[in-house]
């Protein structure tokens, strides 16, 4: 389990999504790339507002589906 | 304040900036110099790529000259950028804000001298900052990066004061001396040197290899951004495709300009991003019919749902009327069932369409199935926020996982989804 207090939350992401300001970052699955957030912070990235997040609270990534495996996979940007 | 930015980015976007070479040179010794090292050779060529291959090139000849990076950052913030940072705050943040402290009260200074500062940061260094940075050296140098690492070629880190990166915080500084708040040698020769049109450089010990401005960018609301050739053009032939901010491989946009982007194409194609670059990319070029008819001889539209968001949700958001559209398509391709799940982004108006199980029946369900949470908190969530495919979930009780709680995910219905999710972007 490692833990940081900035971090990209997007590891496979080109552009990345980033928690700033945070108590502490945990990342709990690098698969899923599923993070622990304490504290009140921010996520930022180049596409998209910020977004501010007031509470603890747990950063997951969308699942799409994949027709030819049959399986859900984590969204590519 | 409009004028100091619209300076600084035109330097680099009306793309009529010739190197100076001369200036650059001089430049180029005045940073060695403050940092404690011999005059460099000094190369010139004309792109960010052509400056790798130089390097690569220098090294293999004159042997492995070290980066002097790290050296020439560090006397650039400790003689100039910490010492102009320190006069600006002492006029602005003290003198300014005392003079009105003075005449009208604590409350007003203290207002006045925030709003001067947060003012010139917000109009001028932000917004260059955003524009130069984000939208064209980072693009940039992620391909150059790729690029130099297809070729084995070891790639050699761009300079950190040295280059149009610079041009937010300088930018910021040069407002405040333009009014006459401060006056520093050291920052007149730095922005004189990234004003001669260098565009970046690779500080070697003894070398440094500097390129200048890009002949040719082209941008729209999203960075940079071209449909009928290249975004980013460098005088030596080195050049790229953006749609949308969105890097586009060059056999990828070839077909795109030749129609011969098939639906198999799009859907075998793994990057969301690119994905919606392409649906843009045919909307702009080839217009609205032509997308209607590249989805609809694959796909046929079954149901849509409108989330009418409450207006405190809408901030942030371009306010577009596609937003919380969600409509799900079904079809099939070279007979694989297909579902897919179109949606906007909030943010930027961009069209997704979003892969879904096919078993879908509606595009309620269908958005909702895109968000998956572990098992185990799926009852106790309290609210969820999205950023594009990232959410943000807070629960009404303690975060405690194990590995395998973790990873066990599950999907929520799409009237619980909608009754739980709050900002979207």
């Amino acid at each position: 389990m490692e833990t940081k207090t900035k971090v990209n939350v997007a590891p496979s992401s080109d552009a990345g999504h980033y928690v700033e300001k945070a108590q502490q970052v945990v990342s709990l699955d690098e698969v899923n790339e599923t993070f622990l957030v304490k504290g009140e912070s921010e996520l930022t990235t180049k596409n998209h507002t910020t977004l501010e997040m007031k509470d603890d609270c747990l950063i997951t990534c969308q699942q799409v589906y994949n027709p030819f495996q049959k399986t859900f996979e984590k969204s590519r940007d | 304040m409009s004028q100091v930015r619209d300076e600084w980015l035109g330097r680099i976007f009306d793309c009529k900036t010739e190197v100076d070479k001369q200036g650059v040179e001089e430049g180029i010794k005045w940073l060695y110099k403050l940092s404690g090292l011999k005059e460099p050779l000094i190369i010139h060529v004309d792109s960010p790529l052509g400056c790798q291959y130089a390097a690569h090139m220098l090294k293999s000849v004159f042997g492995n000259q070290n980066q002097v990076r790290n050296q020439v950052r560090n006397q650039v913030e400790n003689q100039v950028r910490n010492q102009v940072r320190n006069q600006v705050e002492n006029q602005v943040r003290n003198q300014v804000g005392n003079q009105v402290r003075n005449q009208v009260g604590n409350q007003v200074g203290n207002q006045v001298r925030n709003q001067v500062w947060n003012q010139v940061g917000n109009q001028v260094r932000n917004q260059v900052w955003n524009q130069v940075e984000n939208q064209v050296w980072n693009q940039v140098e992620n391909q150059v990066r790729n690029q130099v690492w297809k070729e084995n070629i070891k790639y050699e880190s761009f300079s950190s004061y040295g280059n149009i990166w610079n041009y937010g915080w300088a930018s910021f500084y040069d407002f405040f001396n333009r009014i006459g708040i401060f006056k520093h040698d050291g920052f007149e020769k730095f922005c004189k040197l990234i004003k001669s049109g260098v565009y970046d450089m690779i500080q070697l010990e003894g070398v440094c290899v500097y390129c200048g401005l890009p002949s040719e960018i082209s941008r729209n609301n999203n960075g940079l951004h071209n449909v009928e050739k290249e975004a980013v053009v460098f005088k030596d032939g080195y050049k790229l495709h953006y749609v949308n901010g969105v890097y586009i491989k060059p056999e990828l946009f070839q077909k795109l300009l030749d129609k011969e982007y098939t639906f198999t194409d799009f859907v075998s194609e793994e990057n969301e991003e690119i994905k919606a670059a392409c649906l843009s990319f045919m909307e702009e070029k080839w217009g609205s019919e032509y997308l209607y008819d590249f989805l609809s001889s694959n796909l046929l539209e079954v149901d849509t749902y409108v989330d009418k968001k409450d207006e405190k949700y809408m901030e942030g958001t371009t306010r577009g009327m596609n937003i919380g559209c969600y409509t799900l398509f079904k079809g099939s391709v070279e007979g694989i069932d297909l579902a897919f799940v179109r949606c906007y982004c909030p943010s930027t108006d961009r069209m997704f369409f979003l892969g879904v199980d096919p078993d879908n029946t509606n595009a309620k369900d269908s958005i909702a199935s895109l968000y998956r949470v572990p098992r185990k908190l799926k009852d106790n969530i309290a609210y969820i926020q999205r950023q594009g495919e990232r959410y943000s979930t807070v629960f009404n009780c303690e975060i405690e996982l194990t590995k395998e709680e973790t990873e066990d995910l599950v999907s929520l219905t799409g009237d619980a989804y909608f009754s739980l999710i709050k900002y979207e972007y």
